[in-house]
């Protein structure tokens, strides 16, 4: 402590040179001077002993971090808050059209003539489409199988016209359903409103979009044949929804009890590759 | 309130006290004694509300808590204001710790003599005025409750801001801001009244 009491005068009397004695008074700036030296004293101790390579601990940590910390969360909240509230929103108006579409559509199907004539002029390309397509293919096919095997290409002429004529007898049947099926609809529509049946006349020419186009493929066949009665059905009775159901419940019948149903597809398929077979080979012995 | 004049003299300080902290944890003796001369008044105030300002209680505890402060220097990690704050939590810890050891053996509470024992406001000194000037809120301070109290030493003579005072007090900053709120004006209400007592002792009934 001998280091200390030189100390003392020396700042001792700086503040004697400011102010009167009194003002020092007994209490205040000596003993802050010597807590002063006192705590460098204990400082240099420490330092030289290497006490302040000590680790900080948490409450020696006094960085504003803390703040920070509990700044940006309340910002990060405020911020998820109004994207999820926006988005939320946004899902509920995309969610509330579609249902309220479902709802409205049977109402303004009045509103389907507007659809109807675009699906009425539809029909006649499939018409004028369709035998181009069957015959370019038709005459490519039996130009190969001429080339290749008459007999093959015999039978294949002979399935597809077999098929074609189911198809035809198919559509045929269908369209005659499909004109009965207004016709049936026609002579109770007719008494109410006149002009209505006009505008359902056109739906029941809806299905045979779908139909002819699927024509051409002939794996589709089966396929074809099961939507095309459920959708005769369906055209038939217009405004009640169940029977759609119902006609599901035709179609699974076949597909899943009768072994019919399932291998009648097998079979389209199985003999594809046996005609490809059939091409490919007579190609590579010819030559 | 009353609480923007010394926080805004504390800020001034704050800058340097930064300074002068790095450099003391590099090992600069200067330094650490520049951080000491910016930080000692208000931890000195800040012990002298919690000790009371009879005899050198506070002093003592002050200095122990400064021995403390140079030890661990190396550990401390913030600013000016973290190192004001850093360093009023360890002379919390010390003046409560003397305030135990005062409790096994009792001391008459010191307050009124302490009041006798201000220097009057007619010193000449500068520092004098504002020792004294701190003297006398400090008085006033101790007159509140503990709590309220300890917020507004905190607050005013230390030069805390409201975070880091919750922190020091381990309290929740709302009410820690309350506290000092409710402190500051019953400080208020008794200085006014003390500036009556002043004038003169008859126009204290008359001024309520």
């Amino acid at each position: 402590m001998t280091a200390h009491d030189p100390m003392n005068p020396g700042d001792a009397r700086e503040p004697a040179g400011h102010g009167g004695s009194e003002g020092r008074g007994p209490v205040g700036e000596p003993t802050g001077e010597e807590g002063l030296r006192a705590a460098v004293e204990a400082f240099r101790v420490a330092r030289d002993a290497g006490a302040h390579q000590a680790r900080t601990r948490r409450r020696d940590d006094w960085r504003p971090r803390g703040r920070r910390l509990g700044r940006l969360p309340l910002r990060a909240t405020a911020g998820v808050t109004l994207a999820g509230g926006l988005l939320g929103g946004v899902a509920l108006a995309m969610g509330g059209t579609p249902g309220l579409l479902p709802g409205d559509s049977p109402r303004p199907a009045p509103s389907s003539p507007h659809l109807t004539p675009d699906r009425t002029a539809t029909p006649p390309r499939p018409l004028s489409s369709t035998p181009p397509r069957s015959r370019e293919v038709g005459e490519r096919e039996r130009e190969k199988d001429r080339e290749k095997d008459s007999e093959r290409a015999k039978t294949k002429d002979e399935r597809r016209a077999e098929g074609k004529g189911k198809a035809k007898g198919k559509d045929r049947d269908e369209t005659e359903q499909n004109a009965k099926g207004p016709k049936a609809k026609t002579p109770k529509a007719k008494e109410p409103k006149p002009k209505a049946p006009k505008a359902q006349k056109p739906k029941p020419q809806k299905p045979q979009k779908p139909e002819k186009p699927e024509k051409p493929p002939k794996p589709q066949k089966p396929e074809a044949k099961k939507p095309k009665p459920d959708k005769a059905r369906a055209d038939k009775p217009k405004p009640a929804k169940g029977k759609p159901g119902k006609a599901k419940a035709h179609n699974r019948g076949p597909a899943q009890g009768g072994p019919q149903g399932s291998g009648t597809p097998k079979q389209t398929k199985q003999t594809k590759p046996q005609q490809k077979q059939g091409h490919q080979k007579p190609q590579q012995k010819r030559p | 309130m009353g609480q923007g004049g010394e926080p805004r003299r504390a800020r001034a300080h704050d800058e340097e006290l930064g300074r002068a902290v790095a450099a003391a944890q590099a090992g600069d003796e200067a330094a650490f004694a520049v951080a000491y001369r910016i930080v000692q008044p208000g931890l000195l105030g800040y012990v002298r509300g919690l000790v009371g300002t009879h005899g050198e209680a506070a002093e003592d505890v002050t200095a122990e808590a400064w021995l403390e402060i140079a030890r661990d220097l190396g550990r401390f990690r913030g600013d000016g204001p973290g190192f004001r704050g850093w360093t009023a939590t360890i002379a919390r810890h010390r003046a409560y710790d003397h305030l135990r050891r005062q409790k096994t053996r009792p001391r008459p509470s010191g307050l009124e003599q302490d009041m006798l024992e201000l220097p009057g406001p007619h010193s000449t000194s500068a520092a004098a005025l504002e020792a004294v000037s701190t003297e006398q809120v400090l008085a006033l301070v101790a007159t509140l409750p503990r709590e309220q109290a300890e917020a507004v030493l905190l607050r005013v003579v230390v030069g805390l801001d409201g975070p880091a005072a919750a922190r020091v007090l381990g309290k929740r900053p709302g009410a820690v801001r309350t506290a000092a709120h409710r402190g500051l004006r019953k400080l208020g209400e008794r200085l006014r009244l003390a500036g009556v007592t002043d004038e003169g002792p008859g126009a204290l009934g008359g001024s309520r």
